[in-house]
């Protein structure tokens, strides 16, 4: 996980495929529901003020930190929000009203999903 | 930071998990090095070049939606309105246009950091303006500009490569911002290195929702997105137009 100044990049951290490895960098936009994963891959927390101002607490760096490794696990988002940090802001950093999610931990049904691959 | 998925991981998922994160911090340093150590490319834009490389046998095609996503910069691809009033009413130009064309960025960074930004411009092609004001280039075409890779030495050429030979040939709606106006609503802290892109002549889309293709002239909203866009799946562009025209009538001075 890395940290990177990315005003252009409108999210408050995401994921990338190491932009020189086998998948040639490619960015997550590509795919919000995150059905792509890749390997090896790299975590950016994007420290633009416009979104780290809003990473105000421990419990909303923890979101950022468990939503971002779930991705590399293979998570997708969900829209069950309050429960699991694999939910999504409604809108980016540049939203002077966006609102970083406080939910610290996967839900089971993440856990069941990650243990399917067994 | 705690580990998120703790105990309740199977003993098979956390060595499984191990061994990716290892993975990842190898092949990690192996292209970067110590995160310290600044490729410095903020300086040196890469050479301009009329012709795309090819791209490889293993090139990635990407779909007419991702194409469009890509506009956004956004990877989670959050709308940027509720509603396609406020889309209408808070986007500088809402149009309807067709991807012509693919030029290479420069790369961004604050001075000394580990990382780049290296952009791509998407040349647009406006068949029509329908509401706000579109600044085109000498050419006529509208640059949106957006965020091809972040990290790595050089341009990615590859992933430049994908891009262009996989650029949609339909039309699209388009709501779109300049990046002066993105600027502005964020906050207005642009980081040194990057205040090039403060241009009322670059575009961004608005978010997941900027970009809506345009099939046989009914709408066909994109599979990742929820909420407004999805009423207008299969209406007639000329019939959205209407409403699009009428909230801007309503909406000014």
């Amino acid at each position: 996980m890395y940290e990177v100044n990315s005003p252009l990049v409108n999210a408050f951290a995401w994921g990338q495929c190491v932009p020189e490895g086998p998948y040639g960098g490619q960015f997550g936009s590509s795919d919000a529901a995150h059905t792509r994963w890749c390997s090896p891959s790299i975590i950016y927390w994007n420290t633009w003020s416009a979104a780290a101002n809003k990473v105000s607490t421990v419990q909303k760096r923890n979101y950022i930190g468990c939503h971002e490794s779930g991705h590399t696990v293979g998570l997708r988002h969900r829209t069950v929000a309050h429960t699991t940090c694999m939910t999504t802001p409604a809108s980016g950093p540049s939203d002077p009203n966006s609102v970083v999610p406080s939910v610290e931990n996967p839900s089971s049904d993440d856990y069941t999903r990650i243990n399917l691959h067994d | 930071m705690a580990n998120p998925f703790g105990s309740l991981l199977s003993p098979a998922s956390i060595a499984r998990a191990r061994i990716l994160f290892v993975v990842v911090s190898v092949a990690v340093s192996a292209c970067y090095g110590p995160a310290a150590v600044a490729p410095n490319s903020s300086d040196q834009p890469p050479e301009a070049s009329d012709q795309p490389p090819e791209a490889s046998d293993q090139a990635i095609r990407y779909p007419a939606d991702k194409m469009w996503a890509f506009l956004a910069s956004t990877p989670d691809l959050q709308r940027g309105f509720d509603s396609l009033d406020k889309a209408v009413i808070g986007s500088d130009a809402v149009v309807v246009g067709r991807f012509v064309g693919l030029e290479r960025g420069q790369s961004y960074s604050v001075p000394g950091a580990a990382f780049s930004s290296w952009n791509a411009i998407a040349l647009i092609q406006p068949d029509e303006v329908i509401g706000g004001k579109a600044n085109l280039d000498a050419r006529g075409l509208l640059r949106i500009e957006f965020v091809l890779v972040v990290g790595g030495k050089e341009y990615p050429d590859v992933e430049f490569a994908n891009l262009s030979a996989s650029i949609p040939g339909g039309p699209a709606l388009l709501f779109l911002v300049t990046m002066a106006t993105y600027f502005d609503r964020a906050g207005g802290d642009i980081p040194e290195g990057f205040e090039a892109l403060y241009s009322t002549d670059i575009y961004r889309t608005v978010g997941g929702d900027g970009a809506i293709r345009i099939e046989n002239g009914v709408l066909e909203p994109p599979s990742y997105i929820d909420g407004w866009p999805l009423a207008l799946d299969g209406i007639a562009i000329s019939d959205v137009e209407k409403t699009i025209r009428a909230v801007k009538r309503n909406v000014a001075p």
